[in-house]
């Protein structure tokens, strides 16, 4: 060492090898009671680094864990509505071939009707499917249901003979009026007329009543294009004016010539007239509504980094657009033909099925692609978070049997220093003199 | 020579030898004063001229009282020190912002943001659920606290780094004062030709506690007065001493707050005074480099998470219907006042989950897919509006079957200019058509279970929003900047923490050197002892026999 050796120098370098030995024992006892080995960033500035960032990565496996457990369920619900409807589907092709042989009577087509009807409910029941309080396919309007049964009210209120293209709330002879639903006044309507009112379709056979009036004799009805044809005839003496008495025209409306012109037939002005208020022929129906919101959004779930996966299906692409032949379509049609008692019209139903049928089949495909993807993921998902735990624990975590060993080393080290300095620092020169 | 003249000799030995033991009485009490040198009395033969013989001894004569030290090992001391006391300062700062950022832990900041963008892919999954909303809003209001207590926190460590400064100003001080008043006593006493030896061990005990602090250097003059000088100015002259003043100032920094700042002049002038190593030096860096920049990383931060949040916000739409609100407020975009807007704090209904957007499609592609040189379609050929694209609304049917989107599947899709570009050419050239569905954003609110523009947020995570290339692109997600300040505080520390071991070992042999000098060894003390014991032992007997001699002759 050195020629000359104080006692306080000896004193000095005993203290600080004990205390640096206690140094390392102190911190080797903080990562044996937290079991990590990164206890502050000066300890491992680089592995600090990478061990925030698996932290974080860790924390969005999980998020995305649960993203797609959310998505898979979702899809799940969305799956199985579509099975339900298919075998309701599946029923009502076995009525309608039932039904569509003409030796059925009308009473056995009637209680074949009431069964369709139970099935329409259940079917507007599975369309309006919800998933924690939103529909499921009503795209991003969740807050909306996508089809609903209502009671419509509409009202012709005038009478023009001349025009022949059925403009709305005329009565005119021989061409389809279209009917409108007057308790529909949304500014959400679609396609509405002057007052605001929804056109209406897919009404249900039996339901629509005109007050005075008889179906089949005094006007047709096409359920699924919402339109009423009010039939003429030759047999009375007013030309062009059809088969309607002049006391069921007159007890029907009830109007005035505002001009006090006497009338060959009282109560039947000359056309064109416009109605007083409280008039018209009122006219009631249940029908399928469509929401009018724009229920085309997408639903997507983040299952990767940057990765999304739709998780919905439209209720166009289950049901129809409204520019197809819809499902609605083809039940009110099947009911059509079991209300007016006509074969054909059934056999023209069970085509309209068979269509609907395909598209929910295929809609069921994208869904089941769809749900095998998610799944993919899912394992895949599995798989990082398992590597991401273990490189993690590599880094922030101590190997136990590695530190408890080379505590009990390190123990030992202070236990022989210690000693060693006991008994350096005792002796001088007075003890022996 | 007479006998009285031998007398004299056996007197003088005593006397040395008393006064040998009493230096060595000094050395021994005085064995753990701090900064004691140990004494040695040096004695010299002393002689007359005999006529006859020429030198003949008379006995011995004191010296003096040597004071043995080193002067040029205290130098390398002092100088070591001064190293040391800049790292040490710089450590103790580091280790008090490690303890603020509290990383890794479950109660850093890297978990609030974690807990953040969580919150927002929730609610991105259930955009109508106010649970969900709730949510955001709790984690974002954590997340704000966590910035302001952090805020709050650096700026306490910045006030008593103030403290700090202005208490060692004092010891200084107190310090050079001191100095000055032992030079005048080391002057007055060895102006006489005397030894001012105490004096001298205070004194260089003062200048090494001093040069932990500044930067000193040194010269003594003729008369034995040290004068110091730090940083090329006088701090102990000749004749006066020039203490420090802390003159303190108020500026307003960059968040515009008023603080105080502290510069250091030289009494009566205004000469700024910037020492250039010790403690003061390490606590000025903290003050004015070290924690403004991790202040500056935390403000970047922050105002990352309010230009990129509310970006995307404004432009989405909340329950209500609304568009243009924003999440944070955006002026306030440092650690200290990121805060949420008044519209989120007043109901989660405002906030913007969805997006606006226009349904489109299928629109059909033409029916082959350009060559492979060039397979990208841009949807604004067909229409300029088809660009901003819905994250994931876009779907790609060839036939019957569903295209995949992604790098490694069929197509990828850049969003925002609307453009298509088709992977994988081989599978496209069968000539079957190709249909596309989309939705772009337009005016319009998209539905109550829209939650892409909270998913849009949510990915903010992963995108590059931070740090700059030399293009001036930035390469690293909130995530990398935040984790790499950390890295760069750890490695920070470790630096100062290894500069102070490597500075500890050199101080260390060096003082052990100046142990070995100047230490009181008290084995060698007792052995000195039992020897000056002897011979006073021996010239008392030698005096006895002179006694004697002196009574025969007296009897004669």
């Amino acid at each position: 060492m050195s020629s000359r050796v104080t006692f306080s120098q000896i004193n000095g370098l005993v203290q600080s090898n004990i205390q640096r030995n206690y140094a390392k024992i102190a911190n080797l006892q903080e990562q044996l009671s937290s079991g990590k080995a990164i206890q502050r960033p000066s300890d491992a500035p680089v592995d600090l680094t990478k061990d925030l960032q698996l932290r974080s990565d860790l924390r969005q496996l999980e998020q995305f864990k649960r993203n797609i457990e959310d998505g898979m369920s979702y899809l799940t619900i969305v799956e199985s509505t579509m099975s339900s409807t298919n075998d309701l589907f599946q029923r009502s092709r076995e009525l309608a071939l039932q039904a569509r042989n003409d030796t059925n009577t009308d009473t056995e087509r009637a209680h074949i009707m009431s069964e369709v009807k139970v099935i329409l409910d259940s079917m507007v029941a599975t369309a309006n499917r919800s998933y924690n309080g939103a529909f499921v396919f009503a795209g991003t309007e969740t807050r909306t249901p996508p089809y609903e049964l209502r009671e419509g009210k509409d009202r012709i209120d005038s009478f023009d003979n001349s025009a022949t293209d059925g403009a709305d709330n005329v009565l005119n002879l021989g061409a389809p009026i279209k009917i409108w639903d007057r308790n529909v006044t949304d500014s959400q309507v679609v396609t509405p007329n002057p007052n605001g009112n929804a056109p209406v379709n897919d009404i249900l056979p039996g339901s629509l009543k005109i007050t005075g009036l008889t179906e089949g004799e005094d006007y047709e009805v096409d359920y699924v294009q919402g339109t009423i044809t009010f039939l003429p005839t030759t047999t009375t003496n007013i030309p062009g004016i059809g088969n309607l008495t002049d006391t069921e025209i007159a007890a029907a409306i009830p109007t005035a010539d505002p001009e006090g012109r006497a009338e060959t037939y009282p109560g039947w002005p000359v056309p064109p007239f416009s109605p007083q208020p409280g008039g018209g022929l009122e006219v009631t129906f249940e029908w399928i509504k469509r929401s009018d919101k724009d229920m085309d959004g997408v639903i997507n779930r983040e299952i990767e980094v940057g990765l999304t996966g739709k998780i919905n299906v439209t209720a166009s692409e289950v049901f129809g657009s409204p520019t197809d032949v819809t499902t609605w379509d083809a039940m009110v049609k099947l009911m059509e033909g079991l209300h007016k008692d006509k074969g054909a019209i059934i056999g023209e139903a069970i085509s309209d099925i068979d269509s609907s049928y395909e598209r929910i089949l295929t809609g069921q495909a994208t869904m089941g692609a769809r749900m095998n993807r998610i799944e993919m993921t899912q394992s895949r998902n599995d798989e990082s978070y398992i590597e991401t735990t273990r490189l993690h624990s590599f880094i922030e975590d101590i190997d136990f049997a590695k530190v408890i060993s080379e505590f009990l080393m390190q123990e030992s080290v202070y236990n022989a220093s210690l000693q060693s300095g006991a008994r350096v620092i005792q002796p001088t020169l007075a003890n022996f003199l | 020579m007479s006998i009285f003249g031998s007398l004299e000799i056996g007197a003088r030995g005593l006397g040395a030898s008393q006064l040998a033991l009493n230096v060595l009485g000094q050395n021994v009490s005085n064995a753990n004063t701090e900064g004691y040198s140990r004494k040695r009395l040096e004695l010299s033969a002393d002689s007359r001229t005999d006529p006859s013989f020429g030198e003949m001894g008379f006995g011995v004569n004191v010296d003096k009282v040597a004071r043995i030290s080193d002067n040029f090992l205290e130098l390398q001391i002092r100088r070591e020190l001064t190293e040391q006391g800049f790292f040490i300062s710089l450590d103790k700062g580091l280790e008090r912002i490690e303890n603020i950022l509290t990383e890794p832990s479950d109660a850093g900041l890297n978990e609030a943001m974690d807990k953040f963008w969580a919150s927002w892919q929730d609610l991105a999954n259930n955009p109508e659920d106010p649970a969900a909303r709730e949510v955001v809003r709790s984690t974002a209001l954590v997340m704000e606290d966590k910035f302001h207590t952090l805020s709050r926190q650096f700026d306490e460590l910045q006030m008593a780094q103030e403290a700090d400064i202005e208490g060692k100003v004092e010891m200084i001080n107190g310090m050079a004062e001191e100095i000055f008043n032992i030079n005048e006593e080391i002057a007055s006493m060895e102006i006489s030709g005397g030894m001012a030896n105490d004096g001298r061990d205070r004194r260089d005990y003062l200048m090494q506690e001093l040069s932990k602090l500044i930067d000193v250097d040194t010269f003594e003059d003729e008369q034995g007065r040290l004068n110091v000088v730090t940083a090329g100015n006088v701090l102990v002259g000749a004749a006066t001493v020039i203490k420090l003043e802390l003159e303190k100032s108020t500026t307003t920094d960059e968040s515009g707050e008023l603080v105080q700042i502290g510069t250091i002049k030289f009494e009566n002038t205004d000469k700024i005074y910037t020492p250039r190593g010790g403690e003061l030096k390490g606590a000025f860096e903290m003050r004015d480099e070290i924690i403004p920049k991790f202040e500056n990383f935390l403000d970047e931060l922050a105002s990352t998470f309010v230009e990129s949040v509310n970006n995307l916000h404004s432009t989405g739409y909340n329950l209500e219907g609304n568009t243009g609100v924003d999440f944070f407020t955006q002026t306030n975009q440092t650690a200290e006042s990121i805060s949420l807007s008044a519209s989120i704090r007043a109901s989660e209904h405002n906030i913007a989950a969805a997006t606006g957007g226009t349904s489109v499609g299928p629109i059909n592609l033409a029916s082959t897919i350009p060559a492979p040189t060039n397979q990208v379609i841009d949807l604004k050929t067909i229409d300029p509006n088809y660009r901003d694209i819905v994250q994931g609304s876009l779907q790609i049917n060839m036939g019957s079957s569903e295209l995949r989107e992604g790098p490694g599947n069929d197509y990828v899709v850049d969003y925002g200019l609307g453009t298509v570009t088709f992977l994988n050419y081989n599978r496209y050239a069968g000539g079957e058509a190709i249909d596309v569905n989309f939705r772009y954003n337009s005016s319009g609110f998209s539905g109550p279970g829209d939650g892409s523009n909270a998913l849009g947020i949510a990915q903010l995570r992963d995108q590059f929003t931070m740090g700059q290339d030399i293009n001036g692109n930035p390469i690293k997600t909130m995530g990398e900047f935040y984790s790499s300040s950390i890295g760069v505080l750890g490695i920070e520390r470790n630096q100062a923490k290894s500069n102070v071991e490597t500075r500890g070992f050199l101080v260390n042999q060096f003082m052990n050197r100046k142990q070995e000098i100047s230490g009181v060894s008290l084995d060698e003390e007792l052995g000195d002892m039992i020897k000056f014991e002897h011979s006073y032992q021996a010239s008392a007997r030698f005096i006895s026999t002179i006694n004697k001699l002196l009574d025969t002759l007296l009897n004669m």
